[in-house]
């Protein structure tokens, strides 16, 4: 099975990522609506939301400014990521491969990675849940290398584009 | 100002019209359009042996080196 082009790896996960961007920008304005609708449920001090269709599932967690904020972050933060994920691989479901599109979204990952992150993440355990940065410190980690290996891509794919329009441009 | 491609003056001497010649040699139009208009970063040998055997002429007849 083909990588990159259409019908393609890349054009199948591109669907499945912008579906998991969909949804997860979905249900962070869910959320956020029915709190500001009183669309939920308190008993013993944690709330429920009931799913419009969906009877059997529903979102539970503590009734916390804290910890509803740090759920709809996180939900933003996923949801800006697979989306940005996903423009990264519409760029691969293109004819051809090396191209300028590709390279943004790359390094837009990147900083993505580099730099949103860090702030969501000690954002969230520095002053939203006001707990240790030390406990979970490997997404970081994680995150960094991600970043740097995304912008070592980016700067591959750059080389390619030069490389392909060179080759282009040779009769 | 590089290395500039006399390509249409050699066609006007042989009175020959691109079209003809890219069918002659084997590539397409546009190419030859590319290679005609200078913004051609590089030629294959295969390619310009190809024109100049078309065109009865040297490498020298369609690349100049100008200052």
């Amino acid at each position: 099975m083909k990588i990159f082009g259409p019908k393609s790896v890349s054009s199948y996960l591109f669907y499945v990522f912008r579906f998991g961007a969909i949804g997860s920008l979905v249900l962070a304005l869910f959320i956020l609506l029915s709190f500001i609708i009183g669309n939920y449920e308190l008993k013993g001090g944690r709330f429920t939301i009931p799913f419009p269709l969906l009877s059997y599932f529903d979102i539970k967690g503590d009734n916390k400014t804290s910890i509803i904020t740090s759920i709809t972050l996180i939900l933003i933060y996923c949801g800006g990521f697979l989306y940005s994920l996903s423009m990264i691989l519409k760029s691969f479901k293109s004819a051809v491969l090396f191209n300028a599109a590709a390279i943004r979204h790359l390094k837009v990952l990147a900083i993505i990675n580099l730099l949103v992150f860090p702030i969501v993440y000690l954002s969230l355990r520095l002053i939203i849940l006001n707990i240790s940065i030390m406990n979970g410190i490997h997404n970081l980690i994680l995150s960094l290398i991600f970043g740097v290996f995304l912008l070592f891509v980016a700067a591959i794919f750059k080389r390619g584009l030069k490389v392909q329009s060179e080759n282009d441009l040779t009769i | 100002m590089g290395i500039v491609v006399n390509l249409d003056v050699m066609l006007a001497k042989r009175k020959m019209k691109s079209k003809e010649l890219a069918e002659a040699i084997g590539i397409t139009e546009a190419n030859l359009s590319i290679l005609k208009s200078g913004k051609a970063k590089a030629i294959r040998f295969s390619t310009l042996e190809a024109i100049c055997k078309e065109l009865e002429c040297q490498p020298g007849d369609l690349l100049e080196y100008l200052k």
